[in-house]
């Protein structure tokens, strides 16, 4: 059997959520050109939200307390700065303010070399807060597992997706080697780049560890931190911006568990936007391989 | 300035005088079983303020107590979102007095196990369901849209004069309209945001608003009569909204006293049943009142 992309997978556990489990889905347009890229089936319990970017969560919410489990689409993750306050304000302190659950699974979609307001990716804002669950899946099963995450818990989660992955059909496996050099730890859309940059590193000669973060918060700080064992140096890569970002955090968390010193590397403190001198995209490869080798040249 | 509003301040602001005389005498009494222990509760509190018992800022339904006294006689088993304005309704609605007490008190037996306060109340029991409050104003009204869309069940959001200006109770107006929600949208107007009078701050009317989106708009004063008998000709299937003139008595938060009320509305209530021949059963209800609520704060 064809594998399915994970645009296709997305579609499927929508469809099954949707049908099956009488769950919702809420969004903005979402109908329009190509059903939020191929990833929203047309069946139903859609539905279909005025342009409310500031209450629209909230109808989101509302049917959470009714237990419906819905799914709730931003098309881009700029727009989650409209929408974040039901959701971190609500959805993310009802379980621990009023002992009553709230869960939404939040899919906001990135992209790069879009409009400085819609380029943004805002996984960072959401692990935040306290009660957000957060993820960055990139291939299918890593998908199918944020979602059965999603299904055994009780808490919202924010899901960060980036649209250059929607096609993505194979597993991305963590490389690890014997007395590696350096861990390479990569977030949401700077994987590839990491890959491909781990690729040039080991042509120079380095053994490099490679790792796969999923799950953002809850982090799996212990089980992430033993692959420092060896190496001592490790370099946390992200598609966010730096200051208060994912990577800065995660890199903290795992040298203070190693305790060895832990780069971060992320977009830089300037806008985003879609003239390509200046979009400010997730690093690329050639920048993570210059970082590496300075990490490695440092005694 | 003259507002547009300001000459509708006036408690018999389309008010049918003669709707008090189509209620039993069981149910007039038992509104004003309620307005006078919303009110006895509320002196209680602002005593308990004074005392320093109370840890945190309270909200005081003192002088608003008619509208829910009214409202809730019918709507037994509906889904209620209200807002941080909410002892009266919490109180109308059968909710437990002593966990009202302790969450003001700051106490893990409260309903937020005191960690809410005043403005965050919720009581989910077998036969009622009064959802939780975060404290933004207006952001109940569309979870309150999305729990009735979601589940089908009529629902009931409760929202000041302020909180109709925000995007929340706009949108879901049009929300509500276009995928007819049972869902009644109460606002108390007094015709303040803190202090801040309404004619400062726009230049419309919320029914108007309602009735453009072709929501069922009605515009009274705090008659409890009145209320009473227009909620129960409501359909229960479309959206219907009243804004329900109120006499704010104390600060927005705190105990003090801004100025003379323009009316007294419980006086008044209290006036027409005496003139129905129900004084005894009147005085009953004041000392019963009374009593309960100082054995219930133990002073």
């Amino acid at each position: 059997m064809e594998k399915m992309t994970l645009a296709e997978t997305i579609k499927d556990i929508t469809r099954s959520h949707l049908e099956n489990s009488d769950g919702l889905l809420f969004g903005e347009c979402v109908s329009a050109v190509g059903w939020i890229n191929g990833t929203v089936p047309d069946c139903k319990n859609i539905i279909e939200l005025p342009m409310t970017d500031v209450a629209g969560a909230d109808f989101a919410v509302g049917a959470a307390l009714m237990g419906k489990r819905p799914i709730f689409v931003m098309r881009f993750q700029g727009f989650f700065l409209l929408n974040c306050n039901a959701i971190i304000n609500y959805a993310a302190i009802s379980k621990e303010l009023h002992g009553v659950s709230c869960p939404i699974f939040i899919r906001s979609l990135g992209i790069d070399g879009e409009l400085p307001s819609h380029s943004s990716v805002m996984h960072s804002v959401a692990m935040h807060f306290p009660g957000m669950r957060v993820a960055a899946p990139m291939t299918p099963s890593e998908y199918r597992e944020v979602w059965n995450d999603f299904m055994n818990h009780d808490d919202p989660i924010y899901v960060s997706e980036h649209r250059s992955a929607y096609q993505n059909v194979d597993d991305m496996n963590d490389e690890l080697v014997d007395n590696a050099d350096i861990t390479l730890y990569g977030i949401a859309d700077a994987r590839p780049n990491m890959l491909q940059a781990a690729m040039k590193l080991r042509n120079d000669g380095y053994k490099v560890n490679v790792v796969h973060i999923v799950s953002l918060k809850p982090f799996d700080t212990d089980s992430m931190a033993k692959h420092l064992t060896a190496s001592r140096k490790g370099l946390v890569i992200d598609n966010s911006f730096a200051i208060c970002g994912a990577a800065r955090s995660i890199a903290y968390e795992l040298a203070e568990k190693a305790g060895c010193f832990i780069a971060a590397l992320s977009c830089t403190d300037h806008i985003k936007g879609i003239n390509p001198l200046g979009a400010n995209k997730t690093p690329n490869c050639d920048v993570i391989y210059r970082k590496a080798i300075e990490i490695l040249n440092q005694p | 300035m003259q507002c547009k509003g300001e000459n509708k301040r006036n408690p018999a602001y389309n008010v049918d005088p003669a709707a008090i005389n189509r209620i039993d005498y069981k149910t007039l009494l038992s509104i004003y079983q309620k307005i006078t222990t919303t009110r006895c509760f509320e002196l209680e509190v602002a005593q308990a303020v004074k005392e320093k018992r109370i840890p945190s800022p309270v909200y005081l339904s003192l002088g608003q107590e008619a509208v829910a006294a009214a409202v809730s006689e019918l709507i037994s088993g509906y889904l209620i979102f209200t807002q941080h304005r909410a002892h009266g309704w919490y109180l109308d609605i059968g909710a437990d007095p002593k966990m009202l007490r302790d969450e003001l008190l700051g106490l893990p037996t409260g309903t937020s196990h005191g960690r809410g306060g005043s403005s965050n109340l919720q009581y989910l029991s077998d036969s009622i369901y009064f959802y939780g409050h975060n404290s933004l104003i207006g952001e109940n009204v569309p979870q309150a849209a999305g729990a009735a869309l979601a589940s089908h069940q009529k629902t009931v959001s409760v929202f000041g004069d302020g909180a109709a200006e925000e995007d929340y109770v706009i949108e879901t107006l049009g929300f509500a309209a276009t995928k007819q929600i049972p869902m009644l949208f109460i606002c108390e107007d007094n015709g303040l945001s803190i202090l801040t009078k309404t004619n400062a701050r726009r230049s419309w009317e919320l029914v108007d608003v309602a009735r453009g989106f072709g929501v069922e708009a009605y515009d009274l004063a705090d008659c409890p009569w009145s209320l009473y008998e227009r909620i129960s000709q409501w359909d229960g299937v479309h959206p219907m909204l009243l804004n329900c003139r109120v006499c704010r008595e104390r600060w927005h938060v705190g105990i003090g006293i801004d100025g003379e009320r323009e009316w007294k509305r419980n006086e008044i209530v209290r006036e027409q049943l005496i003139q129905k021949g129900l004084r005894t059963q009147v005085e009953s209800i004041e000392d019963n009142a009374v009593r309960e609520a100082a054995a219930l704060w133990k002073r």
